[in-house]
């Protein structure tokens, strides 16, 4: 496990989510308010990016099969996904948003 | 768990393996059948034409319930089995294993077949349909590189698998009776969207063809129209749409009319039956209207709500339908069908990779196709439930966030 510089503060604005990779790792980054969260950026349902997703009242929509997802804490609300999506600490250091994987 | 009670689920597709998970979650306490004729157990049909054709993909990727889940949930799964007589007075039903079932409540989820067509030559090993796993299994091995694949149907399954074969390095022709694919389904702009995106990967689309008949010499078979010409194929796949599976429901005496008449909470004729997913022939009250869906989220949507009916609990469909494909690097989604409109807004250009559709009746959107563009999809369900009215040039501005529409109007309830 390590830190990893993803994106900058500014490159995402409040309730959109932008995706990054980490390795081989698909990592989803979102901004709640003044809050940064990462999550795997791949729905456990079926293969979509959840960064080309809608973000409403702190969860994301998966553009392919309307799972939602708590952003927070990864948790598979209403939806035909049976599997929670894993989540990253996320920290910031000055404007830079940092992952850990 | 039990509490005496007794239930069968006839059909152990998506919509039936989904109601017994819904049931189980929701806290149903008796006994639950689940009959289905397939030897697989439930799982979500969509894969069957994209990944596990293309990619090899286990046909099953995507299964309803696991094995645990049957075991645990204590779901007894009668697989392979057909029901063959339905006595809604004694409330009894009679398996072709031989078992005779007695039920308290029942739920009809046998859904549909392939339709078969009425054609010269169409009974033979190598004209297949594409409905089941086993179908998937079936066809997967035949769609090598070089083989000619003839797809009669250019609807949706039969261009999802029209793109996989392309992908697979197949020769493909779609053959479709109509001017335009999917005719019922799209408009005119996103038909040809689609159409140039088949046309782009290779695949030859021929419309307004008339088939005659269909050849079979000893290794290949030749489709043959009514104007002379004729595609020479390894493989040939029907896509011609599905034939409802209700001679269950008819034959023991159930209001049928196009599927199975139910409420919108999937209720039917007769007390304590229940039909949903394909067969269901149901009221929406969103829309006010009756309709059957054969799509993935109203089998989903209609377990749900005949879950909570059997419970006591308050529940009916009246969401928007909603469709989607995945076929040539496009992800089509659909809200609204088989509306009327007066107006087309499109959001986007049709020659560019994602764009929007919207239909719009008295300034209301009633129709809308994304494509590409899921994310859209909420505030555009949004507006459409609420019955917003809309501005055809804000619609269009992709300056204008389709989003700050939807939460405009959310403020202003």
């Amino acid at each position: 496990m390590a830190w990893h510089k993803v994106a900058t503060t500014s490159e995402i604005d409040d309730e959109e989510v932008i995706g990054v990779e980490v390795g081989e790792t698909q990592i989803a980054i979102y901004r709640l308010g003044d809050d940064f969260y990462a999550t795997s950026n791949i729905c456990t349902h079926a293969f979509a990016f959840l960064s080309d997703g809608y973000i409403e009242e702190g969860c994301v929509e998966c553009p392919l099969h309307q799972q939602l997802f708590r952003i927070a804490t990864g948790e598979a609300l209403e939806g035909p996904a049976e599997e929670d999506l894993k989540t990253f600490a996320v920290k910031l250091d000055g404007e830079n948003i940092l992952v850990e994987v | 768990m039990a509490d005496g009670s007794q239930l069968a689920i006839i059909g152990a597709g998506h919509a039936g393996g989904r109601a017994a998970v819904a049931l189980r979650k929701k806290g149903y306490e008796g006994a639950i059948h689940l009959i289905g004729e397939e030897a697989d157990p439930p799982y979500e049909r969509p894969p069957l034409s994209k990944e596990a054709l293309a990619e090899g993909a286990d046909p099953l990727i995507n299964r309803i319930g696991s094995d645990d889940f049957y075991r645990d949930a204590a779901v007894e799964l009668h697989l392979g089995v057909h029901a063959e007589s339905l006595d809604l007075r004694a409330r009894r039903v009679a398996l072709s294993s031989g078992v005779e079932l007695s039920y308290d409540s029942l739920i009809l989820a046998t859904g549909c077949r392939a339709r078969r067509l009425p054609l010269p030559g169409a009974e033979h090993e190598r004209v297949l349909t594409l409905r089941s796993a086993e179908d998937c299994r079936r066809l997967r091995p035949l769609l090598h590189a070089g083989a000619r694949v003839v797809l009669i149907g250019g609807g949706f399954i039969g261009l999802e698998v029209a793109a996989s074969a392309a992908k697979l390095g197949c020769r493909v022709t779609v053959l479709e009776a109509r001017p335009l694919l999917l005719e019922r389904a799209l408009t005119a702009v996103v038909s040809s969207h689609l159409a140039a995106r088949h046309a782009a990967a290779g695949v030859e689309i021929v419309t307004d063809a008339a088939i005659a008949e269909i050849r079979h010499g000893a290794s290949e078979s030749e489709v043959c129209l009514a104007d002379g010409v004729s595609y020479p194929a390894e493989v040939v796949i029907l896509g011609v749409g599905a034939t409802l599976n209700d001679e269950l429901p008819r034959a023991a005496g159930l209001d049928c009319a196009d599927g199975v008449l139910v409420d919108g909470a999937c209720r039917s004729s007769i007390e304590n039956v229940y039909a949903i997913g394909d067969l269901a022939h149901h009221h929406n009250m969103l829309l006010g209207r009756r309709l059957r869906l054969e799509s993935w989220e109203n089998a989903e949507l209609q377990a749900e709500v005949v879950a909570s009916t059997i419970l006591g609990e308050e529940a009916a469909c009246n969401s928007l339908p909603w469709f989607w494909t995945d076929q040539q690097g496009v992800n089509l989604q659909l809200l609204g069908c088989g509306e009327s409109w007066d107006e087309e807004v499109l959001r986007g250009s049709p020659e560019d990779d994602a764009f929007c559709a919207f239909y719009l009746r008295n300034g209301r959107i009633v129709m809308a196709a994304l494509i590409n563009s899921g994310r859209e999809r909420r505030p555009v369900k949004q507006l459409m439930e609420a019955a917003a009215s809309v501005v055809p040039e804000t619609l269009a501005d992709e300056g204008q966030k389709l989003r700050d529409l939807a939460k405009d109007l959310a403020n202003k309830a």
